[in-house]
């Protein structure tokens, strides 16, 4: 069967400048990490971005909006990365925000061929505006339209060579939603294994779905820089606390 | 028994609206909290955003798993008997009705319950994440707030 292994090289080969670009994570977590470092020291920019959040500014698309390689973001929820706010107060980065369900919906609906959703989520709300509003049953809903992008960069924890992946725990985040939604799938992995080792119940997404899977080469389970810092604090605290108790 | 203040005083309080095997999402911060209050004999299936059904207690450091977190992306566990979905999914939970109570913070809140908790225009635009999901879908949604 057909492997869909290849280098970094061969996966940047495919990301360019103005494409608009999906990226799986969760606050910058469970992102394909390698690549994007791959797509920050090859100097891609101008990305139209679709994420579920800003990142951080050390995590996920978070890099990419501080090094400003991003023009636009499709997005829910900004918090944890002050520079995005900071950019778009400025107007260098022009941010869409959808509620999370209505994002995870309108990507949903550009992986499955649907024309857009109805959802009452943002009824009565700034949500509204803009949009079509429909009565069904005796209740209003907003037709809210479907996300699709050039290129889907999912993170999985194991793929096989023909492309099959999954998942493990919560790393699935947004990276099986976005698989299906763009024209070229990227997926970076922890691990490789053959044809046959995964089994029909363990595939999350199938390989038909996805074009190329990257194996990362550095750690495969770091902490993130997020929970470095928090780990960091805490033992500095509980040292503080057990050095006090001394005296 | 020592008496609460702040932040713990709100969370024991919004606690006590549970009963025993709901189902129920708690936002970041005090929201979260609450879990800290159950009364005794409640049992509740937390759902985090993320798509855990069954969201258990913060772990030790030398305990966490990278593949488990909360939906502010920190550590977390899941209890026994819990479970995880994709992001569509999590939000048919919410959105759907299949979730008793929801706990939101926010930054201001009217009498009518109405709230405001996504942007101070112009100023901090932290966007709205799951909230206003939960405020379609939930069938009772708590808030915690200071300010009135």
């Amino acid at each position: 069967m057909l492997s869909k292994v290849v280098t970094k090289e061969e996966a940047l080969s495919k990301i360019h400048d103005g494409q608009t670009i999906m990226f799986g994570d969760w606050h910058g977590e469970f992102a394909a990490d390698e690549i994007i470092d791959g797509m920050i020291e090859k100097g891609v920019k101008d990305i139209a971005a679709i994420a579920v959040s800003a990142g951080m500014p050390d995590q996920g698309v978070g890099k990419l909006i501080v090094e400003k390689r991003i023009k636009s973001l499709i997005t829910t929820h900004i918090g944890l990365n002050p520079v995005a706010g900071e950019q778009m107060l400025a107007g260098e980065l022009e941010i869409e925000f959808s509620p999370q369900g209505t994002w995870a919906e309108r990507v949903r609906c550009g992986g499955a061929g649907l024309g857009g959703c109805l959802t009452p989520t943002g009824v009565g709300t700034e949500m509204e505006k803009g949009k079509q509003k429909l009565m069904i049953n005796g209740k209003e809903y907003l037709l809210e339209l479907p996300l699709h992008a050039d290129i889907a960069l999912v993170k999985a924890t194991k793929a096989d060579t023909a492309g099959n992946i999954s998942f493990r725990m919560n790393s699935r985040a947004t990276n099986s939603t976005i698989a299906y939604a763009a024209d070229f799938v990227i997926v970076e992995v922890e691990d490789v294994v053959e044809v046959g080792e995964l089994g029909p119940e363990e595939i999350d997404v199938p390989a038909p779905i996805i074009d190329m899977i990257y194996v990362k080469t550095g750690e495969k389970k770091p902490l993130c820089p997020m929970w470095q810092r928090a780990k960091a604090k805490a033992e500095a605290k509980a040292k503080a606390k057990a050095e006090g108790g001394k005296k | 028994m020592e008496r609460l203040t702040g932040r713990a005083l709100i969370a024991s309080r919004c606690a006590k609206f549970f009963k025993n095997g709901d189902f129920v999402n708690l936002g970041i911060g005090v929201p979260l909290m609450c879990v800290n209050y159950l009364p005794e004999g409640v049992d509740i299936w937390l759902e985090a955003e993320i798509g855990t059904v069954g969201s258990g207690a913060v772990p030790k450091w030398e305990n966490v798993d990278v593949d488990v977190i909360d939906a502010g992306g920190q550590p977390a566990s899941i209890i026994k008997g819990g479970s995880v979905y994709d992001h569509e999914t999590s939000f048919a939970f919410i959105r759907g009705g299949h979730i008793d109570a929801a706990v939101l913070g926010t930054l201001q809140v009217d009498e009518e319950g109405n709230i405001a908790n996504w942007t101070i225009p112009g100023k901090f635009v932290p966007g709205m994440g799951g909230a206003m999901d939960l405020c379609a879908g939930v069938k009772k949604n708590y808030c915690c707030n200071g300010s009135l």
